[in-house]
């Protein structure tokens, strides 16, 4: 349903990414650099093994979330509703229909879909590969301080997402 | 931004999540990415310095704006605007508000945080917009800089007119960010000079915001005695400009001739006695700032020369006698008591209108009377030291009658009268009211016969424990009852507590000193009616319009403005304004 699809992409979005992990992630990027100090060893082994990770649980949810717009957020889903449902299921089919195809050509809702999942998978390829180089260490913070490179990368593909879940619209639109 | 100018200034952040109560790993991690050092009180543990990276650049209170009513939470105005007040009073201001738009409210989850609720998302129903709208009208003079990862299009419009500092995505707000803000923007005392009045702080900014490209021309226009100098170098320091040399050239009582040779050199043989070329101070501050102090002594006779340099656009000097013309990279800073030179008809006037100098007013000492006893201990000390006398302090009723006396002469007095103090009395321990001078303690005493009240001060806006604007906001929200006892016979009363209202916020503009005009037969200056009419307006009125002003307002209770009439400022204006627009006078 539409209105969970907004609580979705803002719990997702607003919520977890800008407000906790890019924070969190942020943060971790700044107590790495240059290289890290002794007193900072607690909160970056607190980010490996509680913050980073989250991205596992979150990982699906940022799929759906691409996969299901152009459908829940489709403006013949208004039809479902009052008032629109008040019309007979041919008129709601065919004007439905139209709405849709409008919608489409008015906005590049492929593209953005596409650009999404894109940004999705350079997301999830930065972080499988990240996990696995850490595996490879002591995870202590000075092997970790070696991977920096890799973590400021994975750092901005968490934010090309978020601007491409931000791309997406947060209500349904007919004009 | 030269980051070791600046005291650590203190910001509050207001932010439904970052603000939830201690331990809160979000909110250590918001203030190790933006370089802050977390103060709130509800710290657990208390704090430690955990930074290992660069140093910390602002202290940060967190707020989170809600309050826990019945296992929900809820947004709480009431509780923001305390918060706020706490940190908006003559001992500390808040530097800057960082300020969230969304703010989750409802049930309590499992987690601990806010379920959320769908008008919480809504655009035209977030509650940082309302918190903005409410600071704007309390502390309209406190920087919001927004901060969301809400989308900004849909709230551009109304965060401009609710007065917003400048609006950035929390994705994108770094330390760097943060520090171009509060350069920008904030209220920052500075580390070489004395000024924690709202009034420094307010000129220190306008002094940022002027040099911030370092190529600006800046005009900065003060009584004598009120630190132009010093503003000048703060001016340098704060600038692109700050790692060249700062130089000076004096104007009062040199001829114009030297002048001239001293601001732009000369070629040898150029005239009688050039035995050797020598350059101008204007050369030997390229790359840095040129300062020209009394610029109001400038004379003519070098007006084309100096509108070339001052020419942003063209920045060039010649020598005497040359016929080059050098270029230069500087930004230059003049100063002068002469406030009317910007009103003024002569070629000065001309000369700052083409070179768009931008202009920054230095308030006198009495505006600035919270920073009067951090003053006093500085000369103290600093003459204590010069003449090796005994350590002092400073009595409380000195301070007092510090804060109250007129000031004519502003610091440059204050010092005098401190270095005389500390000289006379070299090894006494304490500077009482006995070693200031005399005539300082009776005009004090006068003053509080006038019935001036010292806790109705405009000069900081803040009325007892009230600003002028949450007063009005009460006066304005204030519902009588409909008791008869209560409604019966108060017209009067309410008129009269008007009439000296209005005729206090007149006499204020009337003696505010960038109303007054100057001359030789007034040097500390004359009401000037229709600027301070002006002042009073906002806006843009004719003679007669504010001779109109005074009359209307003044003409509000007829037993009130018999006192009024008695005053020696309001009268004279009153008396002025009828006469001009004699119309239904009152007599």
């Amino acid at each position: 349903m539409s209105v969970s699809w907004q609580s979705k992409r803002s719990q997702i979005n607003h919520d977890w990414l800008k407000c906790k992990y890019l924070n969190n992630l942020d943060a971790f990027l700044v107590r790495i650099e240059p290289s890290p100090l002794f007193e900072n060893t607690p909160p970056i082994l607190r980010f490996l093994e509680i913050d980073f990770p989250q991205w596992e649980e979150k990982r699906n949810d940022i799929l759906d979330l691409f996969r299901s717009f152009g459908e829940e957020m489709s403006p013949h889903r208004l039809f479902e509703s009052t008032p629109l449902k008040i019309y007979d299921s041919e008129t709601r089919c065919w004007i439905g229909d139209m709405i849709q195809l409008l919608w489409i050509n008015r906005y590049p809702i492929r593209e953005w879909t596409e650009a999404g999942l894109k940004a999705f998978q350079k997301t999830d390829y930065q972080y499988c590969r990240l996990t696995e180089d850490i595996g490879k260490t002591n995870a202590s913070p000075k092997d970790i301080a070696i991977l920096k490179a890799d973590f400021k990368k994975y750092r901005d593909a968490c934010k090309n997402l978020s601007d491409r879940i931000s791309m997406l619209h947060n209500e349904r639109r007919v004009i | 931004m030269t980051q070791s100018t600046f005291k650590l200034p203190k910001i509050l952040v207001i932010d439904d999540v970052y603000g939830q109560k201690s331990p809160n790993w979000d909110r250590e991690n918001f203030c190790c990415r933006l370089g802050m050092k977390d103060v709130t009180p509800d710290l657990i543990p208390p704090q430690k310095n955990v930074e290992g990276s660069p140093a910390t650049i602002a202290n940060a209170v967190f707020c989170s704006g809600q309050i826990l009513k019945d296992k929900s939470i809820e947004n709480d105005i009431a509780g923001v605007l305390d918060i706020i007040a706490s940190g908006y009073n003559s001992n500390s201001y808040w530097a800057m508000i960082l300020l969230d738009l969304h703010f989750k409210t409802g049930p309590i989850t499992d987690g601990g945080s806010a379920k959320g609720r769908e008008t919480d998302r809504d655009p035209k129903q977030y509650f940082g917009l309302k918190i903005l709208d409410e600071i704007k009208k309390v502390f309209p003079i406190i920087p919001v800089i927004v901060i969301s990862g809400m989308d900004r299009a849909d709230i551009e419009e109304e965060l401009s007119e609710k007065g917003a500092c400048g609006f950035v995505d929390r994705t994108e707000l770094n330390k760097d960010k943060l520090r171009e803000f509060l350069w920008e923007n904030g209220l920052l005392e500075d580390c070489k000079m004395i000024g924690a009045s709202l009034p420094m702080l307010l000129c220190m900014r306008e002094v940022r915001r002027a040099v911030k490209i370092g190529n600006n021309n800046i005009l900065i226009l003060g009584e004598t005695g009120t630190g132009k100098e010093l503003m000048a170098e703060y001016a340098h320091r704060v600038s692109p400009k700050s790692e060249g040399p700062f130089k000076t050239l004096f104007t009062q009582g040199v001829p114009g001739n030297i002048i001239e040779d001293t601001l732009f050199g000369h070629e040898k043989g150029a005239f009688t006695g050039a035995d050797v070329a020598t350059n101008g101070i204007a050369s030997e501050a390229d790359g840095g700032t040129l300062f020209i102090d009394e610029f109001g002594d400038i004379p003519a006779g070098i007006q084309a020369k100096l509108l070339r340099l001052l020419d942003p656009t063209l920045r060039e000097c010649t020598k005497i006698g040359a016929h080059t013309w050098e270029k230069l990279n500087l930004q230059i800073v003049m100063a002068t008591n002469r406030i009317d030179i910007i009103d003024g008809k002569d070629f000065r006037n001309d000369l700052l209108a083409r070179t768009e100098a931008r202009v920054i007013f230095v308030p006198p000492l009495r505006e600035r009377t919270n920073d009067i006893e951090k003053l006093c201990s500085y000369f103290v000390t600093k003459f204590e030291e010069s003449i090796g006398a005994e350590q002092r302090n400073i009595s409380g009723k000195v301070i007092e009658v510090f804060r109250s006396y007129h000031w004519s002469k502003n610091i440059r007095e204050l010092e005098n009268i401190i270095k005389k103090a500390v000289e006379d009395y070299p090894s006494l321990r304490i500077l009482s009211l006995a070693h200031i001078p005399e005539h300082l303690r009776k005009s004090v005493i006068e003053s509080k016969l006038n019935k001036v009240d010292p806790v109705f001060d405009f000069r900081n806006e803040i009325i007892g424990d009230k600003t002028l604007s949450a007063m009005l906001k009460e006066i304005s929200k204030y519902k009588f009852s409909t008791n008869h006892e209560e409604i019966f016979g108060r017209l009067s009363d309410i008129r009269e507590a008007f009439a000296f209202f209005f005729a206090s916020y007149i006499k204020a503009a009337l003696t505010c000193p960038a109303n007054k005009k100057y001359s030789t037969t007034h040097p500390e200056g004359v009401a000037n009616y229709t600027i301070a009419m002006k002042c009073i307006t906002g806006e843009d009125i004719a003679t007669s319009k504010a001779y109109d002003i005074i009359k209307k307002y003044l003409q509000i209770d007829d037993n009130s403005l018999e006192e009024i009439k008695k005053d020696p400022v309001l009268g004279p204006a009153y008396g002025k304004a009828v006469e001009s627009r004699p119309k239904n006078k009152k007599k």
